[in-house]
Parts: structure tokens; C-alpha cells; sequence
């Protein structure tokens, strides 16, 4: 009698160590991101190949992510790291998946862009980081929030030059 | 080869002249950064980038 309350005893003992990884699965509708490493200068190959097998298979992925900042990998946003290695098994140019997961954080710079017009003022001194006047420093007389341009004044030029930038090719300057 | 164009609107990157999405015909060919979305009701990237359909989209059009 005391042999079978104590195998009960430790059934209800063993079922919660079974059940959670179950639990676990069932809040685990929140996604997570692996780093793939692929061959360099391949990822938008590797991308395009893991659209045509979404396509044509049933992967449970969420996303796939390219960063141009990122060479060599792609960000995939899976379930688990499980479903994240079937969707890349057997694709060329993978040479692997990072252990472990990434943080949102740290690729979330690289989704949402504050826009520099927001923090460009009339009379404010910035310089051009693209473009045909690249490196050249200039005031703002002008600010287009709509179009996300500017209209700036060129210092390096021996008279005044305005020329109308995009406001992503201004960098405030120190 | 085709050149894929992305939508100034929505960002959706197409071949066509008129992005399927939104039906805006203001494409350019400047984008960089790709966002493949495949489930947008789970995927937190496409809530942060506000999607709501699955395709390809650019990350930053210019």
C-alpha cells in the first residue's frame, strides 16, 4: 500500500517536469531570430532561394531579414531553432546558424530609421554624406518635412550655392 | 535581368510597374535591405515595420 502511494507520489512528481516543456511550447508563439551565416556576398541569393522553398514547401518561419550592414548573414525569425534548421537545411550557400538567438534590439536600428529631417533647423550646420557633394559642409536654409529634403547653402563654395538634398545625406554636423 | 523596384508608399519590392499592394505606381529602383515576410500575424519584425501582408519588402527606400 505504501509502495503504491508512494509511485503516485511520484508520477504527480514527474508530470510537472514532462508538461513543461509542452508549456513552454505554448507560449512560445512569440518568435525568435537566428543569424545564418552564408557564403559572403551570397545573402541575396540565400534569400531568394528561401523564398522559392517557402513558396513551394510549408516552412513554419515568420521572416527572413537582409541587412546590408550585416555581410555574410541573414536574420531568420522562426518559432524555435529547430523549424529555423529546417527551413535553411539542404540550401546552398549556408554554411550554418549561429548558436544561440539574437536580441531584438540588436537589429531593431536596422528596421526602424529615424528620419534626420525631424532633427534638421533652419541655419544649422550639416554635412553632405552622399551624393555629389559628399564631405562638404553646409547651412540649412530650408526644410522640407513632406519630401524629406533640404535646402542648403554650401560653405566650401567660394559663393553662396544652394542646392536642394535629400535629407538622408545630412549628417548634423559637431 | 529584371530590376526590382520598390514602392515608395508601402515598400513592397516588385518587378511590376505598379506595386500589388497599394496600387501605387511611384516605384523606385534605389531600396536596400530586404524584409522577407512570411507569416506578418506572427512575425514581430512585420509588426515593427508595420506589415500587414507577406511578400518581399525594402527596409530603406530612398
Amino acid at each position: 500500500m505504501t509502495e503504491e502511494t508512494h509511485e503516485i507520489v511520484k508520477a504527480d512528481e514527474e508530470q510537472p517536469s514532462v508538461k513543461q516543456p509542452t508549456t513552454n511550447s505554448g507560449t512560445d508563439t512569440k518568435s525568435h531570430l537566428f543569424a545564418i551565416r552564408t557564403t559572403g556576398g551570397q545573402e541575396k541569393v540565400v534569400l531568394n532561394l528561401l523564398q522559392n522553398r517557402v513558396n513551394t514547401k510549408k516552412i513554419n518561419i515568420q521572416s527572413v531579414l537582409l541587412i546590408d550592414n550585416l555581410k555574410g548573414y541573414v536574420v531568420l525569425e522562426a518559432i524555435d531553432a529547430n523549424e529555423a534548421f529546417n527551413a535553411i537545411q539542404g540550401v546552398r550557400h549556408i554554411r550554418g546558424q549561429l548558436r544561440g538567438e539574437l536580441e531584438f534590439k540588436d537589429i531593431e536600428g536596422y528596421l526602424v530609421k529615424k528620419s534626420t529631417v525631424s532633427e534638421l533647423a533652419v541655419d544649422k550646420v550639416v554635412e553632405i554624406i552622399g551624393g555629389p557633394f559628399k564631405g562638404m559642409k553646409a547651412t540649412v536654409t530650408r526644410v522640407d518635412h513632406d519630401k524629406e529634403e533640404a535646402t542648403v547653402i554650401l560653405l566650401d563654395a567660394p559663393y553662396q550655392l544652394p542646392v536642394t538634398v535629400d535629407a538622408n545625406y545630412l549628417k548634423l554636423s559637431a | 535581368m529584371v530590376r526590382e523596384m520598390a514602392c515608395r508608399k508601402c515598400k513592397y519590392v516588385t518587378i511590376g510597374k505598379v506595386c500589388p499592394v497599394c496600387k501605387s505606381s511611384d516605384l523606385t529602383p534605389d531600396w536596400n535591405g530586404v524584409a522577407l515576410i512570411v507569416d506578418p500575424e506572427n512575425s514581430h519584425i512585420a509588426k515593427t515595420l508595420g506589415i500587414t501582408q507577406k511578400g518581399k519588402y525594402a527596409l530603406k527606400v530612398t
